[in-house]
């Protein structure tokens, strides 16, 4: 297949790209253009992200295809890699360095001056919130201050793209909030962002663009109320545990968008929905008038897979 | 001279390889190698002892299993450490060019290693053959740095192609490097040793004394029987060869890209 660029002058710019690792076909055939702004790369475990990431970063080239970033192949050219900041996924440290060690090197070895370096590294730091562990060997940081600390090395040479694997993955929900408002900050600054997650939501509140891969494939692409729109089409399943289940299911069936109904046991109802929006709207409504005691709720689906299983199946886009 | 990015990397791996735990450790096996012949040296009863002892050291130490040891802890670090615990991956999405990132790191390697067994000779060479022997002792740091630089660089190699290269280099040393060079058949022409032993043979040894002479000429030492000259070019070659081939290949490694 011939690779033409999908969109020449985009900051990300994937023809037909394809990667192979061994037997084992991670990257199939996938054409993909990503702009400013932030673009959440979506999908579950084993879909192709931290393998798009690589290609994007140069780490790795594509075994056929083409691969653009900022105009440039990644993998030859050496230079290009200074205008990207890169975040991996997991604890990667040397965690004998401290912070400031850490991030200081990193800056060092992305091109800037030691002591512009070793002065932006303790800055970025005190203001991502690591003042008080600047001296910390790495060892002793939790995983949220280790995000952070990988943030900043990622963004102290001031990069025009920022590619993120996974960086909200095990970081507690007020460092969340953190990570995430750090980044809508520097998109604001102009910087184009790329974050990688496997659950959708945890970035929809930051994110201006969603691609969705599965099995190295491009499944879909679209602002954050497209995908969403998409994936609501898909009947999304609530499971509610409550004293008096049959009476409640009987409350529930009458909402508008539910499709079905299912006692389990003495205590389980699961509910199927094509409209989780109206459900969780009217779901206290319903609740408070009838007097039922809901003691859990939650939903299977929130795991991707489901959707992607869903949408693969034909059911989507 | 060393070009920017090598010179960083050779930093680097002196801070994250050769500032750890491991390298101490590493570091007490040969002070306690050196001790062992510096007291053997004190402890033996002439000057004719005293330098087989140092003889003894040459081909067990700096032409033997300790460099080859030492040099398979420091050389698989240059390729295998970075990688195996996911960091490599900072290193690769940085500007640097790839080969120069690991001919840094292997330059590092050599140089701690070669600093590490010129003391070691210089101490015990002082201590067993004497000062009266200091050129020899001297001339002796000459395979010892090109030897350093042959097995780093033969064992960074095997790390860029082999998962738990310390093992993997382990068994190559002892089932081919040492086993080879001992047989009569010309098999030895195939090891690094042979060159290594034949030119600290060429460049260190007194061959005006008969025994050494006997010594030489029977049993296994005499497939070692190569010119000092051609020993030292074909070292050179040998470490040019593998490092070219070494940085080639790590340059176009996958990083592991899932940490495990």
């Amino acid at each position: 297949m011939s690779a033409t660029l999908p969109m020449p002058g985009a900051t990300i710019e994937l023809a037909a790209a394809v990667k192979r690792y061994g037997p084992i076909l991670a990257l199939n055939d996938l054409t993909l253009s990503v702009g400013g702004g932030i673009t959440g790369l979506v999908g579950p475990n084993g879909a192709g992200k931290s393998t798009i990431i690589g290609l994007v970063t140069g780490l790795m080239p594509p075994s056929s295809g083409k691969v653009r970033v900022l105009g440039s192949d990644p993998w030859t050219d050496t230079a290009l890699r200074a205008r990207i900041g890169y975040c991996p996924d997991g604890d990667r440290a040397w965690h004998g360095m401290s912070g400031r060690e850490f991030v200081t090197r990193l800056g060092v070895l992305a091109g800037l001056d030691p002591a512009d370096a070793a002065r932006n590294a303790e800055d970025a730091l005190v203001r991502i919130g690591l003042s008080a562990a600047l001296d910390k060997p790495i060892s002793q940081y939790s995983k949220g201050m280790r995000q952070k600390a990988k943030l900043c090395q990622a963004v102290l040479h001031r990069p025009e793209l920022l590619v993120l694997d996974e960086p909200l993955n095990g970081v507690d929900p007020l460092s969340r909030v953190e990570i995430l408002k750090t980044l809508r900050e520097m998109a604001a600054q102009g910087m184009a962002i790329l974050v990688s997650s496997h659950v959708l939501h945890e970035l929809e509140t930051a994110i201006d663009r969603v691609v969705l891969i599965h099995r190295g494939r491009l499944l879909a692409e679209g602002t954050v109320e497209e995908i969403r729109d998409l994936l609501d089409e898909h009947p999304h399943a609530v499971r509610l545990e409550a004293q008096e289940p049959r009476k409640l299911a009987s409350a529930l069936l009458a909402l508008e968008g539910v499709v079905g109904v299912q006692l389990l046991d003495g205590k389980t109802v699961d509910v199927t929905t094509r409209d989780p929006g109206q459900f969780y709207a009217s779901l206290p409504e319903v609740i408070t008038a009838s007097g039922f005691a809901v003691e859990a709720l939650w939903s299977p689906d929130s795991n991707l897979e489901a959707v992607f299983r869903y949408l693969v199946k034909g059911g989507g886009g | 001279m060393m070009p920017a990015t090598a010179r960083l990397m050779a930093r680097h791996y002196v801070d994250t390889v050769v500032r750890t735990k491991r390298s101490v450790i590493v570091g007490i096996v040969l002070g306690l190698v050196g001790l062992l012949f510096v007291a053997a040296g004190i402890l033996a009863p002439g000057p004719k002892e005293q330098l087989g002892l140092y003889y003894l050291f040459l081909f067990s130490g700096p032409a033997g299993v300790v460099l080859q040891f030492t040099a398979l802890f420091f050389g698989a670090a240059v390729a295998a450490d970075e990688v195996d615990n996911g960091t490599a991956i900072y290193l690769l999405s940085r500007p640097l060019s790839r080969p120069m990132t690991f001919l840094g790191r292997l330059a590092a390697a050599w140089v701690v290693l070669a600093v590490l067994m010129s003391a070691l000779n210089l101490l015990v060479g002082l201590f067993t053959g004497g000062p009266g022997h200091l050129h020899r002792i001297l001339l002796a740091e000459i395979p010892i740095v090109l030897g350093c630089g042959v097995y780093v660089a033969l064992f960074a190699l095997l790390a860029t192609f082999v998962r738990n290269a310390l093992a993997v280099g382990a068994v190559v040393s002892l089932l081919w490097d040492f086993p080879l060079s001992s047989v009569p058949l010309d098999l030895h022409l195939l090891t690094l040793r042979y060159p290594l032993v034949s030119l600290v043979r060429g460049v260190a040894m007194d061959f005006e004394d008969p025994e050494y002479q006997a010594l030489w000429s029977s049993g296994m030492y005499r497939v070692f029987d190569q010119s000092p000259w051609t020993s030292f070019v074909v070292l050179i070659l040998v470490l040019v060869v593998i490092a070219g081939v070494a940085a080639r290949l790590a340059a176009v490694r996958p990083p592991n890209l899932r940490q495990t």
